[in-house]
């Protein structure tokens, strides 16, 4: 028999069954998301409107590679930043790290740990982590919100985005390195307006 | 015009809760049905049905628009009812009459479809062909199960099995195809009127 005939055979004998019918499963399923929201579950969208709902504008600064220390071995960052969440008011600094140091800044219940490593003469990797601080529902103590990575090119400006957890695009962080500027490194993290579907 | 599946994922994340109950009408027959026939057990399939329902509230917010929302559906409906099956293997020793007269469908009662037109040994004969075709459907192995099910009885296109199924549009009819094979072989002795 070939393989079309086959087919329509099939169809023709499949058509006189009938799909099994349950009885409705609302209650049932119902009932079981009311049992999870008891249970906290939760919690993960409850972050997501939350992280996306505070207005929370991260402005990096980072001026470079400022020179090498003795023989070469290790290199300085000096990283002028500002972070502002919501409302609050911005909280700015200097952060010097040595080459692939993890350094915290802090604003409010939001904790930033920031990596500066230097992967060659052009390019300047830059790890960020956003987490959130603070007794978690969970009974953890900080919640990572994202981490983004990005390798800057010196004068070429670069752009990672940043998602919440339903995958949509909260921010962008835009970095453009200049190793001859003094103000080089400069890099800003915005949010992104949601976008109305 | 009928609100889309979409439409309705924006009403639920947007905190109407209560339009999810239309999503679990709309699709709750096709994901018990393709439960059932992995399982074999109604109350089961049902168990398994409400569980992927109740996954898909929970990970809604993961929802990609660009997945169709049935695909999606039977996708998670299949991981549960799978890691179900071989938690319990059920798999390899489902019992080939399952499905037969004597057995019937478990406490669900099924509409039996009336053949207007033909004889009652006719009737007869077609309702005899149908219950030795689910017989031998349960016991196809469960990939090729899946894809003939998708695609026969729920009629959906290759190209829709091929993302719930993550494999390729070919591959997916490769199976629905050893499916067919290996049923038409299988029922071809007793029912040559219809795989001659």
């Amino acid at each position: 028999m070939k393989t079309n005939d086959l087919e329509k055979t099939f169809d023709a004998v499949c058509g006189n069954i009938p799909l099994k019918e349950p009885r409705d499963l609302w209650p049932g399923v119902s009932l079981g998301i009311k049992e999870r929201r008891q249970h906290g579950r939760p919690v993960k969208t409850l972050w997501a409107v939350g992280f996306s709902a505070a207005a929370v504008l991260i402005v990096l600064s980072i001026p470079g590679a400022s020179e090498s220390i003795k023989n070469g071995i290790k290199k300085l960052f000096s990283s002028a930043y500002s972070v502002q969440l919501g409302n609050n008011a911005a909280a700015s600094g200097t952060l010097l790290s040595a080459d692939g140091e993890l350094k915290e800044i802090r604003s409010g219940d939001m904790l930033l740990e920031v990596r500066v490593t230097s992967i060659s003469q052009d390019k300047a990797k830059i790890e960020l982590s956003v987490l959130h601080t603070g007794k978690q529902a969970d009974g953890s103590a900080r919640k990572l919100m994202s981490k983004p990575t990005i390798i800057v090119m010196k004068g070429k400006s670069a752009e990672v985005m940043v998602t919440n957890n339903q995958g949509l695009p909260v921010y962008k962080l835009k970095m453009t390195p200049t190793e001859t500027d003094p103000a080089a490194y400069t890099g800003t993290l915005a949010p992104i307006p949601p976008v109305s579907n | 015009m009928d609100e889309t599946d979409t439409q309705i994922v924006d009403r639920v994340l947007a905190g109407e809760t209560d339009a999810f109950k239309q999503l679990v009408s709309r699709h709750q027959q096709l994901l018990y049905d393709l439960s059932f026939r992995l399982t074999g057990n109604a109350t089961e399939a049902e168990d398994i049905a409400q569980a992927a329902f109740i996954k898909m509230f929970s990970g809604l917010s993961s929802y990609k628009k660009e997945l169709v929302f049935k695909n999606w559906a039977y996708t998670i409906t299949l991981n549960i009812a799978r890691n179900r099956l071989r938690r319990k293997a059920l798999l390899r020793f489902l019992p080939l009459g399952i499905f037969s007269p004597a057995n019937g469908d478990d406490d669900i009662p099924v509409q039996e479809p009336v053949e207007t037109g033909s004889s009652p040994d006719a009737r007869l004969d077609a309702k005899n062909m149908r219950f030795s075709l689910e017989s031998a459907i349960s016991g196809l192995p469960e990939e090729l199960k899946t894809s003939f099910v998708l695609y026969h009885l729920h009629k959906n296109p290759v190209q829709d099995i091929s993302e719930t199924l993550g494999i390729t549009p070919n591959a997916a009819s490769i199976r629905i195809y050893k499916a067919r094979e290996r049923l038409a072989k299988e029922l071809a002795p007793k029912y040559p009127e219809y795989f001659h």
